[in-house]
């Protein structure tokens, strides 16, 4: 158990670093490119694929954070229910439910971007580059979803 | 296959499903059952539905207002709010409502404003006197100025689910957000004058410290007034405002030297999961809308719809009625974000002009988070005061019922919606 929750708050830390710098980036990016129109008169042209190509990224990987601080919009329709197996029985369905339709979006994720041969024309890469952020995302949120489930499980026990 | 769907909907929101996920779901199983359709059509359809440049107006709002919240401008802006507030009746309950739309420009989430009002002001309140129910009831209205006063994230959303311009929003929703506030402050007064609650106060501050407390909390209050005029004048897109915002608003955290990095790395931190958290919902509602047109789903709710009635006064009422019981349910964003384009259709049919649908929709949208069963911002407010809800739900009937009267007045004459944008 200790193990696992090293490897979560490890996740955690550097997922939270790799969003929070995507979000400082893109904001740089996007200010730097206003500057340079109105002061330097020279557009960036690559700035707006750029920033929503990052923005995919912040999206997905985001995922993972958002769901460890409980981020995500839902009812919570039985989480007020005293402790019982009904309650134990749901949240174990949820969190299955949950990992697997994850899962099979990562799937489908990887299969788009093997599929996919257009380039980003103005930044001259793959868009796999893009895609590849479904994936990652969604795995990382079946993850997530497997750590909160083995807790629960572990709280039970105890 | 449709009735499926609708259960399965219903069934996995019971199960606690987050909403994003459950709309992938429901696409999900369509493209399973569906061996016409390519499962990656549905990978392909959730990445695109991230990819738009006003879309990155989200995030740097969001961003904006936690990083306005811990400048310690929140405080200026209520000093100031309390010394215009403190010769009428029921001053500090007029600070709350007063608060509640000067921070609108800065406002990172409707949920975060209240807490911290209820943890402020609410007991500030219950000391000059006011029963605990009528606080936290007003602490919990007042909540939903921000999302009409500029730049709401409800209104960015609307703008870009429905390819409406996200400039004429903002210049649609500010006259209506600040008639919300006008409304409110009204009501509080009635209220707290019929019961003798908080009398005027003479003021004794000296003018140039009341000067004072004005010049420091306007970096706030100019901020939405920049926005708009911003991207209505052509200077800046919606996404870059919101970066100049940021910009901004870093200013002000270093100018005002009253935080430090690590509630800088919790502004972003909590920045990247309300992000992730709402375009989920987004990209999902890209895909499974993309479903709904497949089945022609909004042209049959626009016919059903338009055979009921062809005014569009009713219409806009019905659609105001719909939202309003389905938010009691589901939160305001996703509503938005998934119905918002399904009624675009009718609305259109009737030449109900897409700003003052978009202003009507928000406007009800939101009211959900503050009514029983499930209202967010409402649980909120009662988990931090202590308030039970039953309590609750009595003391913020009178402003729910002023609140829809309003909704009534802004879908008769949308000239409130529409009297800024010729402009």
């Amino acid at each position: 158990m200790y193990v696992l929750r090293g490897i979560r708050s490890g996740l955690d830390f550097i997922l939270g670093l790799i969003g929070g710098g995507l979000l400082v980036f893109t904001t740089l990016l996007i200010f730097l490119a206003v500057v340079q129109r109105y002061v330097f008169n020279d557009p960036m042209q690559y700035s707006f694929d750029l920033a929503t190509l990052l923005f995919a990224w912040l999206v997905f990987l985001g995922l993972y954070t958002a769901d460890q601080e409980g981020s995500h919009l839902g009812l919570d329709v039985f989480d007020g229910l005293p402790r019982s197996r009904l309650k134990f029985t749901l949240t174990i369905i949820r969190s299955v439910f949950e990992i697997l339709l994850s899962l099979f979006i990562a799937w489908i994720g990887f299969k788009l971007v093997q599929r996919s041969g257009l380039q980003i024309p103005s930044l001259r890469i793959s868009a796999h580059w893009l895609y590849l952020s479904l994936p990652i995302g969604f795995l990382l949120l079946a993850l997530s979803r497997a750590f909160k489930m083995t807790e629960f499980i572990a709280q039970r026990r105890r | 296959m449709l009735w499926l769907e609708g259960i399965l909907f219903v069934a996995l929101l019971l199960l606690g499903i987050p909403v994003g996920l459950t709309l992938i779901a429901l696409s999900a199983f369509y493209v399973i059952f569906n061996p016409s359709i390519l499962d990656v059509v549905l990978a392909q359809r959730l990445v695109n539905g991230t990819q738009s440049f006003p879309l990155l107006a989200v995030p740097l709002f969001i961003f904006v207002g936690q990083l306005m919240n811990i400048s310690g401008v929140s405080r200026r802006v209520m000093d100031f709010a309390s010394i215009v507030t403190a010769r009428v009746w029921g001053g500090i309950a007029q600070t709350n409502v007063m608060l509640s739309a000067l921070l609108a420009g800065m406002s990172g989430s409707a949920n975060g404003d209240a807490a911290m009002q209820a943890k402020i002001l609410v007991p500030e309140m219950t000391r000059r006197g006011y029963p605990l129910d009528f606080s936290v009831a007003l602490t919990t209205v007042t909540a939903l100025i921000a999302p009409m006063i500029p730049p709401g994230i409800g209104l960015i959303l609307f703008g870009f689910v429905t390819n409406t311009s996200i400039g004429a929003m903002f210049a649609g929703a500010i006259v209506p957000g600040v008639m919300l506030a006008v409304l409110l402050s009204l009501q509080t007064y009635v209220m707290c004058r019929r019961n003798r609650w908080d009398p005027p106060k003479e003021d004794r501050s000296p003018q140039i410290g009341r000067l004072r407390t004005f010049v420091q909390a306007l970096p706030a209050m100019i901020l939405p007034i920049f926005i708009i005029l911003g991207i209505r004048m052509g200077a800046f897109t919606p996404a870059e405002a919101a970066a100049v915002a940021v910009i901004y608003s870093m200013g002000c955290v270093i100018a005002y030297r009253e935080t430090n990095w690590r509630e800088i790395i919790g502004a972003i931190r909590s920045t990247v999961s309300a992000t992730a958290a709402i375009l989920l919902i987004l990209a999902a509602s890209a895909a499974f809308s993309w479903i709904l047109t497949y089945e022609r789903i909004p042209q049959q709710v626009a016919e059903a719809m338009l055979s009921w009635t062809d005014s569009p006064f009713l219409m806009l009422s019905l659609i105001a009625l719909l939202v309003l019981v389905l938010g009691m349910f589901i939160e305001g964003t996703a509503l938005i974000l998934i119905l918002a384009p399904i009624f675009l259709p009718v609305a259109s049919a009737l030449h109900i002009d897409p700003v003052h649908y978009g202003v009507v929709f928000v406007l009800m949208a939101h009211l959900g988070g503050i009514t029983p069963p499930v209202g967010t911002i409402m649980f909120t407010t009662c988990a931090i005061t202590g308030l039970p809800i039953a309590k609750f739900a009595k003391a913020i009937s009178p402003f729910i019922a002023s609140y829809l009267l309003f909704a009534l007045i802004i879908i008769a004459f949308p000239v409130f919606c529409l009297g800024l944008l010729g402009l």
